[in-house]
């Protein structure tokens, strides 16, 4: 009898002794905006200038062309010779990107390939891309 | 009488014949105390050698260096091996080092030198030679072998862009040997003051301090550019009076061999009352090992990161200009 009513304590304990836990809301306040993927595929070819001999210089985003113009980018790449697709996640809307690659040949045959300059030579790309939300937009730049 | 004469004399014997008071401080020979890791870089070697001393209640020992270095006669040398034989033998000298601020125990103080270059993939040997003691401490390493940064390369044209956005991922080939890797960065840096611009750089090494055993040819490591500005707001001191202007950035990779790996990873793991330390000095403690450095140097940052340097959060403090040159917020 007396367990009995141990037990019968002990539950009562147990199911009295914690109050409620208000578990706040890690959300409260917090929207996640809505975004769309970018794929540039940055390839690198050339007609007569081993593609060993180019790299892949830099990579931005920014709201305008004019943007792009005054170095305001919202978002930029580490670009390396040894990754082709960079990925950004942008809200839906209308964006500009630039791609540049430079040439790293020694002597004249920069100059030669349309890169202005010797080494180090740079020839740059611009164009305009659409991101709509949950979807994937891709772009390859194409360098003349 | 013979049998109770006898019986008095073992008594007496037992009750006088030992010492019972026990030396709890006993002074033994000292330990020797070596750390060494070759830079397969330098043609200059360093090996700092001191040794164990006891102290009592928690006393400072005198300031004799007696009591913390050996003598100034302890032989020192290097051995390289090839092909199971000695194929050089390289000797230590003494060199006086200017010590930094702080608490050290004596304030002489010598670490010893030797002017030779490190050949990768070799075996070398540490042989120390104490006269007063007639003690040989000695230990073996396998010096790491070369290896490439591949990313990030070409400075004369590539920015490092230091926001989350697109973390910079470090690549590089595998180094032979080679038991743990640390990423970092040497920022260049003005100072400019009322009167004058010192020009200052300032290592930034990542926390993260890793150990790889792998098979694959090529590593690859994320930076957190967070933790970056983080190092910087924590370790530059605030001054108002001084404007700073970021100038370039360096990216390093250090490769340290198996002996340096093993020490460190017994470091980040050791437990609180655990006394882990691990050594690979025979007769001795510490740690004899080797690395290679490998830094391109002269990077910008891209402009976004300046102005993150100028006017963000972590390091808004500190003063740095913009991508302008200027402070206008």
């Amino acid at each position: 009898m007396k367990s009995r009513y141990l037990l019968i304590f002990l539950s009562a304990l147990l199911l009295t002794a914690c109050g409620k836990t208000d578990v706040p809301d890690a959300g409260d306040g917090v929207e996640a905006k809505p975004v769309g993927t970018l794929n540039v595929v940055f390839k690198i070819s050339h007609p007569w200038i081993p593609v060993d001999r180019i790299v892949r210089a830099e990579l931005h985003i920014a709201t305008t062309g004019t943007e792009i113009y005054k170095g305001n980018f919202i978002q930029s790449a580490n670009v390396s010779n040894n990754q082709e697709l960079y990925v950004f996640y942008l809200e839906p809307g209308t964006y500009y990107y630039e791609a540049v690659i430079a040439c790293i040949c020694d002597g004249d045959s920069c100059s030669g390939g349309g890169f202005p300059g010797n080494k180090w030579g740079t020839k740059h790309v611009m164009d305009r891309f659409t991101i709509t939300e949950n979807k994937v937009t891709q772009v390859v730049p194409t360098f003349q | 009488m013979r049998k109770i004469l006898f019986a008095a004399l073992t008594l007496l014997l037992i009750s006088t014949g030992c010492e019972t008071d026990i030396d709890v401080i006993h002074e033994a020979d000292p330990t020797p105390i070596v750390y060494c890791i070759l830079n397969q870089d330098s043609t200059t070697q360093y090996l700092r050698l001191s040794r164990s001393y006891l102290t009592y209640q928690g006393n400072v020992p005198v300031d004799e260096p007696d009591s913390v270095l050996f003598s100034r006669a302890t032989k020192v040398a290097i051995e390289e091996i090839i092909g199971g034989d000695v194929s050089n033998r390289m000797f230590f000298t003494p060199f006086d080092v200017v010590k930094d601020n702080g608490f050290f125990p004596v304030s002489e103080h010598w670490v010893y030198r030797a002017e030779f270059k490190v050949k990768p993939d070799t075996d070398y040997r540490l042989v120390i030679y104490m006269d007063e003691y007639d003690k040989i401490v000695y230990s073996t390493c396998y010096s790491v072998g070369n290896f490439e940064i591949l990313n990030p390369l070409f400075p004369e044209v590539r920015s490092i862009h230091m926001l989350p956005d697109h973390n910079l991922n470090f690549l590089w080939t595998k180094s032979n040997n080679a038991a743990i890797y640390q990423i970092g960065f040497l920022m260049h840096y003005l100072e400019i003051g009322e009167e004058v611009a010192l020009e200052k750089e300032l290592l930034v090494p990542l926390n993260y301090v890793f150990y790889l055993e792998t098979t694959d040819n090529r590593f690859a490591y994320s930076v957190n550019s967070v933790k970056f500005y983080q190092f910087l707001a924590k370790t530059l001191p605030v001054n108002p009076t001084l404007l700073r202007k970021f100038l370039s950035i360096d990216a390093i990779i250090i490769s340290g061999g198996q002996e340096l790996g093993y020490y460190i990873n017994m470091q980040e793991n050791d437990q609180i009352f655990s006394l882990s330390d691990y050594s690979n000095i025979q007769s001795g403690v510490g740690v004899f090992s080797s690395k290679v450095i490998r830094k391109i140097d002269g990077f910008s940052l891209t402009e976004q990161s300046i102005d993150t340097l100028a006017y963000g959060k972590l390091t808004y403090d500190l003063n740095f200009v913009d991508r302008t040159g200027t402070r206008n917020r």
